[in-house]
């Protein structure tokens, strides 16, 4: 019995995540993603000691440095120290994209599932979904935010429904031809509920093609987060929103090319990173790749 | 109905209704299984044999699919009238069903002894180590050794995927087990010894068996009675001994010439001609008139009801063959 026992912590506790862990740190660009993704969290949360300046602090003596020891990553046309500008942005963009990612997934998928799932609800959902997608984008999610009032967190849950259908339409595609499948039907002659086959078996399996379209849209959202807050819908200046200083800086590109490319290349980091964390998920989780 | 039947089917009929046609699958059958005993259920493809077995749990895809009328009794209440809610109480529990490809019977991302725990779960009050302890113990009954708990289904060979499935198919002790060609995925070794399997494990467990095939061989080996289904009906059944020594429906006599046989020396085996009628367009008469040759002028114009000729031989034919032909 003791041996029995013995066995079965180990095989349980190896049996999902662990096992997954294991095959992800054999992927190393997916690990080192893991590590800047996590070293960006943590600069998210400590801005405050990290950053040499205030973000808003103004100073006119200073204005348009190039990059020096004193200013790393130079100083914008107020004199605002860059580099610090950068270090807190990190806390509006990663919540922006994630938050995003995090809503819009689960909502679509939630939503593309229902619809494939029950044949009867499949076109009332999805041709709702379609009319949110015959808006062009910024029309929409201009909409969305004037209606519900210019800040942050309305700005998340526009972007986050501008990103449903997408989500939706790829959950419910997957679902359609899962659920004919085999040990679904097995699974049902057993006696498991709707429920229970959706959660257990279903999803498990369509979680790859959903990892890759969150990895991939999550730089998008924040791309499109800046564009809401360039026209004034969002994040509000002085607030340091990564997009928002590029398209601040894009003036500058020809004069002071570090304005608007360092915040961009924050955008590009977050991105691979995410797109690489991603990809060896979607590997590390199914277990046939091994 | 006796005080010993455990699954009585009467007057199922089961009809897909499609966009421009309807498709008659399964036309009227009756048949009873008892505790204990292993039928057979035989028939070409497209007879109706697993739409039958699929409408004993209720699972006929719906739409197009629908069960049109007739009544499933099991255990004396009616399946057909029950809830959704109590119909999954039954499935797993006291009928189960092992299905055809073991290869995409299992889910790949789940472990195989996870997934004999979630049946466990499903219809037993028990904890979770407690239900893998009977998943091992299940998956050490059909052979495989409890370690292999952990490994996934790719992991695994057909013949011990389908294992596999036979141990979560017995892991709640069904009273009936509905086997639909649980051989036809694999290869002739490994046949014998699944087959060996469930009939060891249906002694030992004390259940029914449907057994699905188009393997004459196998019913023969495996089952006490045995049914030649036909384009939706049931054209001869009986048991084993009355059927294969006195066969009397055409139909089966066809059957049998087509297999090889060891014993006798035959050039050419002698295959049925012609194709099944279209579902979706029976005959008004008998459903084999047209590729039977003893078809006769009755043939055409009415349709033969299952008939006792004697010690529970039931035939479906107004022209019978004579004994010994």
């Amino acid at each position: 019995m003791a041996k029995k026992d013995g066995y079965q912590k180990e095989k349980l506790g190896r049996s999902q995540f662990q096992l997954a862990w294991i095959r992800l740190k054999e992927n190393k660009f997916a690990l080192v993603s893991l590590y800047i993704i996590i070293a960006i969290i943590l600069i998210a949360i400590f801005a405050p000691l990290l950053a040499p300046y205030d973000y808003a602090a103004q100073n006119y003596d200073e204005i348009l440095l190039f990059p020096s020891l004193k200013h790393p990553f130079g100083t914008d046309q107020f004199g605002r120290d860059i580099f610090s500008r950068v270090i807190y942005g990190t806390r509006y963009s990663l919540v922006i994209g994630l938050c995003t990612m995090i809503f819009s997934c689960i909502l679509g998928v939630f939503l593309g599932t229902l619809a494939a799932y029950y044949p009867k609800l499949d076109n009332p959902i999805m041709r709702f979904l379609d009319i949110f997608g015959s808006i062009p984008d910024m029309a929409l999610l201009m909409c969305l935010v004037v209606i519900m009032g210019s800040n942050m967190r309305n700005m998340i849950i526009a972007l986050a429904l501008y990103y449903t259908p997408g989500y939706a339409r790829l959950a419910r595609a997957k679902v359609l031809t899962l659920r004919n499948e085999e040990y679904v039907e097995a699974s049902i002659a057993l006696g498991a509920s709707d429920a229970r086959i959706l959660l257990t078996h279903i999803l498990p399996n369509a979680v790859a093609p959903l990892i890759v379209r969150f990895t991939m849209s999550t730089g998008g959202s924040i791309l499109e987060a800046a564009g809401l807050s360039f026209i004034g819908l969002g994040i509000q200046p002085p607030k340091p929103e990564w997009g928002l200083m590029i398209s601040q800086g894009r003036g500058f590109l020809s004069t002071n090319w570090y304005y608007p490319i360092l915040p961009g290349l924050c955008i590009v980091l977050l991105s691979y990173c995410l797109n690489y964390l991603g990809d060896g998920l979607r590997d590390a989780l199914d277990p046939r790749l091994n | 109905m006796g005080e010993n039947t455990l699954l009585s089917v009467e007057d199922l009929v089961v009809k897909y209704f499609l966009r421009t046609s309807t498709c008659e699958a399964v036309n009227g059958i009756s048949f009873t299984i008892d505790k204990g005993e292993r039928v057979g259920l035989v028939g070409e493809t497209g007879a109706g044999k697993t739409t039958t077995a699929l409408s004993i749990l209720d699972l006929v895809p719906n739409p197009p699919g629908r069960i049109v009328s007739g009544k499933i009794i099991l255990n004396g209440e009616d399946v057909l009238a029950k809830s959704e809610a109590e119909v999954r109480k039954i499935r797993g529990n006291d009928v189960a069903m092992i299905f055809q490809d073991p290869m995409t019977s299992l889910n790949p991302v789940m472990t195989v002894g996870d997934q004999i725990t979630e049946v466990v779960r499903l219809h037993n009050d028990v904890g979770r180590f407690e239900a893998m302890d009977k998943a091992r113990d299940m998956l050490e009954l059909v052979g495989i050794p409890g370690e292999r708990y952990g490994e996934y289904p790719h992991q695994f060979s057909g013949g011990m995927k389908q294992r596999v499935l036979i141990a979560m198919a017995l892991a709640c002790n069904p009273k009936l087990l509905i086997a639909d060609e649980p051989t036809s995925a694999l290869d002739v070794t490994i046949q014998a010894q699944v087959l060996d399997l469930i009939n060891g494990l249906r002694e030992k467990l004390g259940m029914s068996l449907l057994l699905i095939t188009h393997d004459l061989g196998v019913v023969a080996e495996t089952c006490d009675r045995v049914m030649i289904m036909y384009a939706g009906s049931i054209v001869e059944s009986g048991t084993i001994r009355a059927v294969y020594k006195n066969i009397k429906h055409p139909y089966t006599k066809g059957l049998f010439g087509s297999i090889p046989r060891l014993d006798i020396e035959t050039e050419r085996l002698d295959p049925i001609k012609g194709m099944m009628p279209d579902p979706s367009n029976l005959p008004e008469g008998c459903a084999f008139c047209e590729r039977c040759p003893n078809a006769i002028e009755e043939c055409k114009t009415k349709r033969p009801q299952l008939e006792d000729i004697g010690d529970g031989h039931m035939v479906a034919c107004f022209n019978p063959l004579k004994e010994g032909a």
